[in-house]
């Protein structure tokens, strides 16, 4: 894929957290990652696979105090990491946007939600206040919140989490972007909440023809609203690929350690764990493949060469030596 | 509503607050060595002349019967005599307690409006010169002493550059003062219209009121520029960048959360500069209320020094009633 | 099998500051729990399944209602509890970095509920180090501090120290939900391995289906402080009767795009405050099946046969309008056939030399 027919393209993006008195921490490992226009691409990780830190360094945001050594984010023809602070400003939430966890946190305690969403419209999309005001309302009422008249004088704070939650995706959505990140957007949410917020999201995501990157802990998630699905692992994408040949084929032992998880069967999560997985810590040597430490099918050359994301079959992406193969 | 019975509710309050404080300030008072009634008679004063003194001024009752005569007095506001002035406290501190406020407050202006900017300055970019300048501000005003601040103004000033007058109380003493409305200078000769006394009264004010707000602008310049930059790293703060809110709107809105900080400290200053003033009311011979309470310290003169208590505790009160007023219209989160 | 617990229409209600209100936290729950079974309790926010927990371990008093232990009454706060009883019945909490003193050194809080026992010293350690091995841990993380371990290891630093007075009940509120999902499947599977061992019985409290279905004999859905269906967890999952478990069912997203857990019955809106319960069921307001009759009646407990018990005057109905298949078993079946497709190799290289973390 080149970047003319992406929507947002990632190229060897590189983020370092400094470490007191030694080696940077590498939190995005030379990460190469492209969504099409249209697409909804699930990213699966645990913490601390650098899936925050990636999502905010698309946006030049990386969380502090990470810095983005390298890379080139290619979006509308423009390396999102050459440019200014002004240019950014223009760019986010207008043309890409951000959906994060934990709302009532984010959003700003003194003033009221109403507001909040208002002033988006003033300042990228030159509403005055009254249309400013018509058009908050309006996006309350998309995310489905009721009493919306009511709710637009509320504060974060009275509101319950899935509501705050419908709140940031209204502010994601307002300008229509072409690229909405939604980090985690329903952790911490009850099941029927957040069956009712995905819903929502990639309802109105495709309805806008935004492409959307779906951040999420869940692997079940991705398999019914991404389009693609792709896993993280140590700052460092180890499989990629359409949905159905990702749940029906996977091939990255990772992908069948997750998925291994998720069924709860210990035989199977014994025979895609390594034995002494649990014990060990992983040294942050950066050569050679990030998972063999975990990887119960290590063999020498994953610890000096580190595998390249290699095509497998159309569009099914893996990054091993020995991946599983499949007919 | 809410708000007439919450104020109510805290005014109530008072009352029972202020017999607290008086009574520590009493059984302070009490506490310090020294014979009244042998400082005020002398070195040649008899036992007999001493013994009855202490019957006339009630010296030989129990601390209980001293303390319910005193709080008896003053339901019926008498705050007793000083005999250093050998006026009525009352009457002392009508005029002097003004004069305080009027430095204080004037002093307090000051120091916020040096601190306030300084310290915003210096959270926005934290290693410009500004920010270097800032800091080194806020660590030396906090080991200055007031006094010699005081003194140093007093010869760059007015010794070398003549642009004040003499550091000699609050008014030339050649002019008449406007008569006595609020007791501050300033105020009431505007009020009169008599503008000669308030060239004066404005030249005598702005040193010592300058010393005082160099001296305090710097813990006000400290928790304004941790306060922001605390905001600036907020989670909130973060995701209004993210959503390209504009750079002034996001220090505007940081500003916002930061203030209840930056108050309480004025605050605190506030309640604290009225005693607190003490040592730059002495080198300007400002005749202020701190400086009465001293020398009723010196003096073991007991009632201007409870009297002084009981008014800066009234103003104290009423100062953290606004201030919690004022959190209240901030921070829709507080609600009782 | 024996039964250990018995609840029996419990009660709690909060009073909500400032006013004369009540939050209604439990309203009439009447369960049991067998010696070395799991009864999984699930619900949503305001629930109240942590409230039951709590009540349950002596952490909070209720209001009315009876809890018996082995046929001994525990309706009161721990504190006044006989000692034989404080060393079986342990709690494990949801967050392991807030239940563990970040200031104590891992073997000290593993040993703490032995103090209230007045166990000597030499004699804590010595279980302290047990304990802490059968978690999968080693003797020598004792000495580590909490920050020092991972999540996952801090939450078997949490059960080690639960199961460490031998206990024969350990209510686990919501254990995993703030791990990732390996180190939740260990944690699973490190309790069971516990009660296959030990024949703890396990009263756990979780929000995340599948697994509490995976770890559960048996299940009971809360809402509103009520348990509105309970019994065998493969018969309830399979084929729930209560509008609210469908609801819940068919939010769990399975990781496989052909099969969905999708309901036909969806429940509208957001779950409402538990401070003014209405009269009848308290699903009403968001029920697809809803009829007047709910709305004026609290349904009352229907025994379907095999300790599978339901509120709910339409729970026929409810039956009818799904597959009676059991999707999640299909799922099942066929993603571990994915998965053992292709067995890992083994090691070819020995990794024994490389440096331990």
């Amino acid at each position: 894929m080149n970047a003319v027919d992406a929507a947002l393209m990632v190229e060897r993006l590189r983020v370092e957290f400094p470490v007191l008195g030694g080696k940077p921490k590498v939190a995005v490992r030379d990460l190469d990652l492209s969504i099409l226009p249209g697409e909804i691409l699930g990213l699966v990780g645990e913490s601390g696979a650098g899936k925050t830190t990636l999502a905010r360094a698309i946006l030049n945001l990386p969380p502090p105090p990470g810095r983005i050594v390298a890379g080139v984010i290619q979006f509308d023809g423009k390396d999102l990491l050459r440019l200014s602070e002004r240019e950014l400003q223009s760019i986010r939430v207008r043309n890409i946007s951000m959906v994060v966890p934990n709302p009532r946190g984010e959003l700003n305690p003194l003033v009221p939600v109403g507001e909040q969403l208002a002033s988006i419209a003033r300042v990228h999309l030159g509403k005055d206040k009254s249309s400013a005001r018509a058009m908050a309302l309006e996006m309350l009422r998309a995310v489905q919140i009721p009493d919306p008249e009511r709710r637009m004088r509320a504060y974060p704070h009275e509101l319950s989490g899935g509501m705050a939650q419908r709140v940031v995706i209204a502010i994601a959505l307002m300008c229509s972007p072409r690229f909405i990140i939604s980090d985690d957007a329903t952790s911490g949410l009850d099941v029927t909440v957040q069956a009712q917020i995905l819903e929502l999201l990639s309802h109105l995501a495709r309805k806008q023809g935004s492409a959307m990157l779906f951040i999420t802990r869940d692997i079940g998630i991705t398999a019914h609203f991404c389009d693609r699905v792709a896993v993280i692992y140590r700052g460092e994408i180890m499989e990629i690929a359409p949905r159905e040949s990702f749940f029906l084929s996977p091939r990255h032992p990772y992908t069948m350690l997750l998925l291994a998880a998720f069924l709860h069967n210990p035989q199977l999560r014994q025979a895609w764990t390594h034995p002494d997985a649990s014990l060990r810590v992983n040294p942050d040597a950066g050569i050679g493949c990030a998972y063999t430490y975990r990887c119960p099918r290590a063999r020498e050359m994953c610890h000096t060469i580190r595998p390249p994301l290699a095509e497998r079959t159309s569009g099914h992406f893996v990054r091993c030596h020995f991946p599983l193969e499949r007919e | 509503m809410r708000l007439i019975l919450y104020i109510g509710r805290r005014l109530l309050f008072i009352v029972p607050q202020l017999l607290g404080i008086v009574l520590v300030g009493f059984l302070l008072v009490k506490s310090i060595p020294g014979d009244p009634a042998v400082l005020m008679l002398g070195p040649t004063a008899t036992p007999d002349a001493i013994a009855s003194l202490h019957t006339k001024l009630g010296l030989d009752r129990s601390l209980p019967v001293q303390f319910w005569i005193y709080i008896r007095n003053l339901a019926h506001g008498d705050l007793g005599t000083s005999w250093q002035t050998t006026r009525p406290v009352l009457e002392d501190l009508v005029q002097r307690f003004p004069a305080t406020l009027e430095l204080v407050s004037l002093g307090l202006v000051l120091a916020v409006l040096i601190g306030v900017p300084l310290g915003l300055a210096s959270a926005f970019n934290e290693s410009s010169w500004l920010a270097r300048i800032a800091n080194f501000y806020g660590l030396g005003a906090g080991s200055l002493p007031d006094f010699w601040l005081a003194l140093v103004l007093i010869f760059i000033f007015y010794t070398t550059l003549q642009w004040v007058p003499a550091p000699l109380g609050r008014i030339d003493l050649s002019l008449v003062p406007p008569p006595p409305v609020t007791g501050m200078l300033t105020v009431d000769s505007l009020l009169a219209g008599d503008w000669s006394a308030f060239r004066s009264a404005v030249g005598h004010l702005i040193l010592p009121a300058l010393t005082l707000g160099l001296i305090n602008a710097g813990p006000i310049l400290k928790m304004t520029q941790s306060s922001m930059e605390k905001m600036l790293q907020s989670d909130f703060s973060r995701y209004e960048v993210l959503c390209g809110m504009p750079h002034r709107l996001v220090v505007r809105h940081a500003l916002r959360n930061a203030l209840p900080s930056i108050v309480t400290i004025i605050s605190v200053l506030y309640g604290f500069l009225i005693g607190g003033a003490v040592l730059v009311e002495i080198v300007f011979s400002w005749g202020g209320a701190g400086q009465y309470a001293v020398q009723g310290v010196l003096n073991s003169d007991l009632y201007p020094v409870l009297g002084f208590v009981l008014f800066s505790a009234i103003f104290s009160l009423f100062v953290y009633l606004v201030v919690d007023l004022i959190y209240f219209a901030i921070d829709p989160r507080i609600s009782h | 099998m024996s039964v250990i617990l018995e609840v029996e229409d419990l009660y709690k209600r909060f009073p909500v500051s400032g006013s004369r209100r009540y939050v209604q936290a439990i309203n009439g729950v009447t369960f049991s729990v067998a010696a070395g079974e799991t009864l999984g309790l699930v619900g949503e926010s305001g629930s109240g399944k942590t409230t039951v927990g709590r009540c349950i371990v002596g952490l909070t008093e209720l209001s009315a209602g009876r809890i018996r232990f082995k046929g001994e009454d525990i309706s009161r706060p721990r504190a006044r509890w006989p000692r034989h009883l404080l060393s079986k019945i342990q709690l494990v909490f949801q967050e392991p970095g807030e239940s563990l003193d970040p200031r104590m050194q891992i073997g000290r809080s593993i040993e703490e509920p032995l103090l209230a026992l007045k166990v000597a010293p030499s004699e804590r350690r010595a279980r302290a180090a047990d304990a802490i091995e059968r978690v999968g841990l080693g003797r020598e993380m004792l000495e580590l501090y909490p920050a020092e371990l991972s999540a996952g290891q801090q939450q078997r630093v949490a059960i080690a120290r639960a199961m460490i007075t031998s206990p024969e009940l350990v209510v686990l509120d919501e254990p995993t939900s703030a791990l990732d999902p390996t180190a939740r499947a260990e944690i699973i599977a490190l309790l069971m391995k516990i009660q296959a061992e030990l024949g703890t019985s396990y009263l756990f409290i979780s929000h995340d289906l599948s697994t509490v279905r995976f770890i559960s004999h048996r299940v009971a859905v809360m809402y509103l402080g009520m348990i509105v269906e309970q019994g065998g967890v493969d018969k309830v999952f399979a084929g729930p009767r209560h509008p609210y478990s469908a609801g819940l069912l068919s939010a769990v997203l399975l990781p496989h795009p052909h099969f969905s857990l999708e309901s036909n019955i969806r429940l509208e809106g957001e779950i409402p405050s538990p401070i003014n319960l209405p009269q009848g069921c308290f699903l009403a307001s968001r029920c697809p099946l809803a009829i007047a009759h709910c709305r004026q009646e609290m349904p009352p407990p229907d025994n379907l046969g095999g300790g599978h018990i339901v509120h709910c005057w339409r729970h026929r109905d409810v039956a009818g309008m799904d597959r009676a298949s059991d999707t999640f078993a299909e799922f099942q079946r066929e993603a571990e056939r994915i998965l053992a497709e292709q067995k890992p190799t083994a090691s070819i290289c020995n990794l024994e030399g490389t440096p331990d973390g």
